[in-house]
Order: structure tokens, then sequence, then C-alpha cells
């Protein structure tokens, strides 16, 4: 990794943002351990402090929605309350070995509760042991350190990749148009764009005057009205153009503003949407209902004795006693029979059966005896039938499965009751969400519809721009071959032919140098974003990133074919790994500075992150919340690179404080 | 002319429930617990059968009329299970019993099936 020029090495505050009072804090850090951890909950005050560093640079700011932020918003309360109206951020830095003061104050007094009245604020920046920079060239000094204009590829927040992510998920040409400006932002192009229009002008004033040598002598009257009707063209073409390009930036700024507006109501609009998906769940459930409840019926119904099972179940097992009873009594009544028919074998026959003796050895008055009761026993034994018995016992039988009956029956009910039960807060939660949003709703379907709207006259007049820029360049070149013959006319000075013809040469270097730096530049962002996409994605099927010749992003599948329609979070990952690569191809040179950038990744994606970030040499500074950043779980991730680690902790609700960790 | 016996057998022909009992039967269907206020009634029986709730005195008019045939299953069963001879006078009387103990409960609404007819959790009956 590249060590940046640009190196923070302390920022210091005055009554900013939930910071009361002074505060220093120490930046310094090396190439071996350039990250610099700032952990804090939401609303401690980590967004204050990136915003402390972009004003102290820039003199502006933006909020969350990427709108200009007003400076009084940044003022301390406690101190206003308290009469305490300076404030200020100072930012102490090196560059190329130099190192400098910057320093931005002002004062603030409270009218009246929320309304804050500012002097304006006074800037000044000095390098160490040298004299201040007069004012008036501060924004351009720190415009040659740090470009304002690419200043959000270095120190950005989690809306920044938000807002990103929104527009690279957006339709084709506005996604594409997106790319291609972010491109050109991190190669600094408007500058070439500036000298291309230079050159345009001085050929243009050089050529005039030669067609005005040419035109005296009388003899090229042909070429000379060819000329002036050539540039008449192009200068009507050139004022059509400037007026689409003004009405386009109405549009843009239409758009910027519907786009704005929608990001205020987002929170509504989730509402709207959480709303709608809540009513589409009660819907689905209704229907999961009825079809509980319809079998439940049906359970009902078909099993018509359910209300009597368990008494059927004791029935049931009643009998099956009974029966066993009477087998065991039917045994009997068999032994019985037997021992009396034995009995009586032998008291007619006169002979012992078991031993062949007469049974009078027996005693014959005992047998009798003993047939006498064995016949009184028999008597003593019920004459219920088995059969009936049995008979009941099979009718019962069916009714047998009664426990699994009321379990399915227990079982749907208990389905049924949560079924309500959540629907119950759903519905709870529908008409939580249609009172809050009915309060002062904005009519969210006409600011899209318009949104759409103004969209589609960006494209018309894209498209229209497109064509006059078609003719414009055949213009410019049908002047150019004009003003070629012209300048090869005898009449013309040859210096001033020379020097024509200079322009010419270099006006088209410029053209094809400008499509050369471009296309280059698009394919080191490619690579770039390709490289840190696979670091971070933790979806091993993507094997990169693509960014095509007409500038539309996407990430590339196994087979190296673009995916255009991507899940929400590889989105995330294809829109911080854009962010990273223009930052890292970047012209200009600085530190990175999140503001909570892994708040919506998952635990992987994070740890992609991180891991990246790891393997900085140069100056990176994280502002993480606990949901991110858990030091006892990530710490390992940053392999040693935590040069310097802060914790913001809040001391009152309008109060916070920087502290080591 | 509800009250006609079976001819040859001494029992009903006919099986009727008080006016109020159809309203509750009624109810029962619609609050989702049974598909037809026949099926309610069968189980209001068995209900009766189960807690030998007292029969209850009908009015001679009013209320619904089921010809017996429509109850077959329960009458088969009532006649080798009480044992009875006369299972469907004797249906009339549990089911109109049992539509009555349940009336309050479905009046209120609010009670699920088991809670209406007192079905004992199933541990306990196997």
């Amino acid at each position: 990794m590249r060590r940046c020029p640009v190196q923070l090495s302390e920022i210091a505050l005055v009554n900013w943002g939930p910071f009361y009072g002074s505060h220093s804090i120490n930046l310094e850090v090396t190439s071996a351990a350039p990250v610099i951890l700032f952990r804090g909950e939401n609303g401690r005050g980590k967004t204050s402090l990136l915003r402390a560093i972009v004003w102290c640079l820039y003199g502006a700011m933006t909020d969350q929605n990427g709108s200009s932020l007003e400076l009084d918003k940044m003022i301390n309360i406690d101190a206003l309350q308290n009469g305490e109206t300076h404030f200020e951020v100072s930012l102490h830095f090196s560059h190329k070995g130099a190192e400098y003061t910057l320093h931005r104050s002002g004062t603030a007094v409270e009218d009246r509760p929320g309304k804050v009245s500012l002097s304006h604020p006074i800037v000044d920046l000095k390098p160490v042991g040298g004299q201040p920079y007069p004012a008036g060239q501060i924004p351009e000094i720190i415009d040659g350190i740090l470009s304002g204009e690419v200043s959000d590829f270095f120190f950005f927040d989690g809306e920044m990749l938000n807002s990103f992510e929104k527009r690279l998920r957006d339709d084709q040409s506005t996604s594409q148009g997106f790319v291609r400006q972010q491109v050109e932002r991190a190669l600094g192009l408007p500058f070439m764009t500036y000298l291309s229009n230079d050159l345009d002008v001085i050929q243009g004033v050089l050529t005039t005057n030669l067609e005005q040598v040419i035109r005296k002598t009388q003899k090229h009257a042909g070429l000379s009205e060819k000329y002036r009707t050539a540039v008449d063209a192009l200068q009507g073409v050139e004022g059509d153009l400037s007026k689409l390009r003004d009405q386009e930036k109405i549009v843009d700024k239409e758009v910027a503003d519907f786009d704005a507006e929608l990001a205020k109501v987002d929170q509504i609009k989730d509402l709207y949407f959480e709303r709608k998906n809540k009513e589409d769940e009660v819907a689905r459930a209704d229907t999961n209902i009825a079809d509980l409840k319809a079998s439940l019926a049906l359970q009902a119904e078909t099993n018509w004795w359910v209300s009597a099972a368990d008494s059927l179940k004791v029935a049931l097992d009643d009998v099956e006693t009974q029966r066993d009873t009477l087998s065991e009594t039917d045994r009997r009544r068999f032994v019985l029979e037997y021992q009396i028919e034995q009995l009586n074998d032998q008291l007619s026959n006169g002979v012992c059966p078991t031993c062949g003796q007469s049974i009078a050895v027996h005693d014959e008055q005992s047998r009798r005896e003993e047939l006498v009761e064995l016949a009184s026993q028999l008597a003593e034994i019920p004459t219920t039938s088995i059969g009936e018995v049995t008979v009941r016992r099979d009718r019962l039988r069916p009714f047998g499965s009664g426990a699994a009956v009321v379990q399915r029956i227990f079982d749907l009910e208990q389905n049924l009751r949560r079924e309500k039960v959540y629907n119950d807060r759903r519905k709870a939660r529908i008409t939580e969400i249609s009172e809050r949003i009915s309060v002062n709703t904005p009519d969210i379907e006409t600011l899209e519809r318009n949104l759409i709207d103004r969209k589609d006259a960006k494209r018309r007049l894209g498209n229209a721009i497109s064509g006059l820029e078609e003719k414009r360049v055949a213009l410019k070149t049908q002047v150019q071959d004009l003003g070629s013959q012209i300048a090869n006319q005898p009449e013309v000075d040859e210096t001033e032919r020379r020097l024509q013809k200079s322009v010419k040469e270099a006006q088209g270097t410029v053209v094809k140098s400008y499509d050369g730096f471009r296309d280059s530049m698009r394919r080191n962002i490619e690579k770039a974003a390709s490289d840190l996409f696979l670091r971070l994605t933790t979806e091993p099927s993507y094997t990169g990133v693509s960014i095509s010749d007409d500038y539309m992003i996407s990430v590339l599948d196994h087979d190296g074919h673009p995916q255009y329609m991507v899940s929400a979070g590889v989105n995330q990952i294809l829109t911080t790994a854009f962010i990273g690569a223009l930052g890292e191809c970047s012209v200009e040179e600085a530190p990175l500075v999140m503001d909570t950038p892994m708040g919506r990744l998952d635990v992987g994606h994070r740890s992609g992150v991180l891991k990246w970030v790891s393997t900085f040499s140069s100056q990176v500074i994280l502002f993480v919340q606990s949901g991110e950043y858990d030091p006892d779980r990530d710490a390992g991730l940053l392999a040693g690179k935590i040069g310097r680690e802060y914790v913001i902790n809040r001391l009152t609700e309008r109060r916070s404080e920087v502290r080591a960790a | 002319m509800n009250d006609t016996k079976s001819p040859g057998s001494g029992d009903k022909t006919n099986i009727r429930t008080s006016e109020a009992n159809a309203d509750v039967l009624e109810l029962l269907v619609k609050q989702g617990h049974f598909q037809t206020r026949l099926g309610a009634f069968q189980a209001a029986a068995m209900l009766a059968l189960r807690k030998d709730l007292p029969t209850v005195d009908l009015p001679s008019a009013g209320g619904l009329n089921y010809n017996q045939g429509s109850f077959k299953q329960v009458i088969d069963f009532l006649t080798w299970y009480v044992p009875t001879g006369t299972p469907a006078s004797l249906l009339e009387q549990l089911g109109n019993a049992g539509t009555s103990y349940v009336s309050e409960k479905v009046r209120s609404g609010g009670y699920t099936f088991t809670e209406i007819f007192e079905i004992v959790p199933p541990e306990t009956i196997s």
C-alpha cells in the first residue's frame, strides 16, 4: 500500500458538536501501526469529529443526506446556553514533509432557543516556523494538498456509502453517468476540459484574425464565407449546447432536490413499506388462520366423540381389564371342570388313574368331599360371556386413538393461538405506523413520480446534448479544416500560420489524451475495485468487478459474466470496493477517514473490511460503534496495526469526551 | 309432530333442539368450531354423556329438527355403549343438555373448542 503524502497529527476542538470546552486529540501514527480507532456508541460524537476535519479543511460540510450542513448545527449547545460564544477547530498536518497548522474559528450567539447567529468564521493556515498564508490563498492551497472535489473518496461516512450504493443501483443510464463522473473526478479530468476549452478559444481568435487578413485581399471570398458560416453554425450549436447544459443543471438540481426530499422522508418511506409488508403478512396469516380453523372444524366434525374421549378411554381400559379377568375366570372354570371330570372318572371306575391301585386305597370319602368342593367353586364362577365383552372391547377400540386426536386438536389450537397473537401484533404495528405517517405525510408517490419524470427529462436532455455534441465535433472539425485552409493562404504571415497549426495540434493531443486517460483510469479503477471486492466478499462464486467501456459497473460470476442484479448485501460490498478503488487510484493521496463504514455489513464482510484496513501503511482513522467492532473479537483482524485507540464517552446528554482506550 | 316415535322400535324418528340451543349451534358454526350445526350437536351430546348432565325439558316447538338417520353413527354408538333401546330419544336429550351447558361460553365468545367442550389434555387421556 502507498504511503500518502498527507498525514494528520492532531485535531483540537473548542465547543464543537458534543465536545464542550477544549479538546485535543493526538493523531500521530507510524506506517507500522497507522490505524486510529475511535470507538463510541451512536450519538457520542463520531460524525462530529469527521465533520470537524472536513469543515476545518474546506469551510463547509454536508449532512447525512449529502445536503449542505449549516455551521450553527455543530456548535455545542451547553456552550451556547452558557454564553460561551467561541468555537474552533484546528488541524495539525504534514504534507510532503512540511508541517502546517490550519485553524478555523468563529463566534456564535443564541438569540433565542434554536436561533443562532454566527460571526464570519476566521481561517488561517501557517506552515510550522513560517508566516501565515494570506487568507484569500488558503482555499487554493488546501485544494492543492487535497482537492475538495475528491475529498469524499477519503473522508466518508456510512450515509455516503448508502448514497453511492443507491446511485449504483439506479437505472442504467443514471448509474453509468454516475460511474463515469466518479472516474473523471478521480482522474482530475475537469482540469483537462478547461484546457481544451481554452485552446478552442485561442484557436478561434487566431483563425478569426487570419480570416480577416485574407478577407482584405478579396481573393478568397468563398473560403471566407464558408468559414464564417461554419463558425456561425458552431456558435449556434454551442449556444444551444450551453442552453441545454443550463437546463441539465436545473434538472440535476431538481433531481438532487427530489432525492434529498425522498432521503428526508426515508424513515417515513421505510414505515410506509414496513406497513405494506405487514399488511401482506397479515393477509397471509389470515389465510393461515382460516386454514387452521377449517382443520380444527374438520377434526371436531369427523371425531364427533372427541368431547368424551377421556370417558371412552376409561371405558376401553375397563373393558380390557374386564376381559382379562374373564379370561382368567374361563381358565379357572376349565381347570375345575377338568378336575371334576377326573374325580368323577375315578369314582365311577374305582381305580386311581395315576397309580392304578384301587380307589379305596386313597380314601374314597375324601374324594367325594373334594368333588363337592370343586363343584361348589365352579358354581361360584360368574357366567358372563367373554364373547360379549370382546365385542364391546372391539367396538370401543376405535376410540382408543382419542389421545392422539386430542393432541392434534391441542396442537392446532396452539398454532392458531400463536398465529393470532403474531397477527394481532402485526395489526397493532400497522395501526401505530398509520398513526405516525398520517401526521403530515409527504406524498411519497408523487415525489417518486416527479423524480422519475425529472430523470426522464435528464435522459432526454442527455440525448439532445449528445446529438449536439456530435454536431459540434463535426462543425469544429469543419471550422478547423477551413481555418487550416485559411492559414495556408499565401497572404497569411508564416509565424501566424505556425501558431495556428500548433494550437490545432495541441487541441488534438488534449482530446486524444482525455479519452486515453479516462479509459486507462477506468481500467485501473476496475482492477482496484475488483481486487478489493474479492478481498471483502464472503461469496466465493464471484470472480471480480467489471466497469465496461460504457461505464456499466457489475460483479462477475464464476464464469466471468457480469451480474447486474445482485443482492443488497453484494451491492454494499461493491460500493465499498468502488469507493476504496476511487480513493486508491485518485490522483490525490490522503488519509482514509471512515465513519461507521461497517454498520450495515454482516460479520464476514466486517472482517473483510478490517483485514483490508490492516493492509494500509498510510494513516486510517476509523470511527466505529460496538455493533460493528468488538475489541475482543476484532482487534486481531487489524493485525497489530492499531496505532492509537480512543473511546468517546458520553458525559451528559450534550457533552462527550475522547479518552485513550 | 316432531316427537313421532320410530315404528316398531318405540324410539323417535326426528331429533329436535330448542330454539335457544339452535342459536348456540349456529354460533358454534359461525365461530368456526364446526362445519355444521349437526356436528356441533353431536359433540354437545357426547359432552353431556361424559359429564352425565341432567336432561332438560324441550319446548313443544321451535329450534332445529333432524331426521334420526342423520345421526346414524352416534345412534348406533349409544345403542351399544349406554346401552339403550331408544338411542334417538337419548341423543335428543343429551344433545340439548350439552348445548345448554356450553351456551354461556359460546355466547360470550373468545373460547377455544377444547375450552368450550372441556376436553382434557392429551397427557391425561393416555
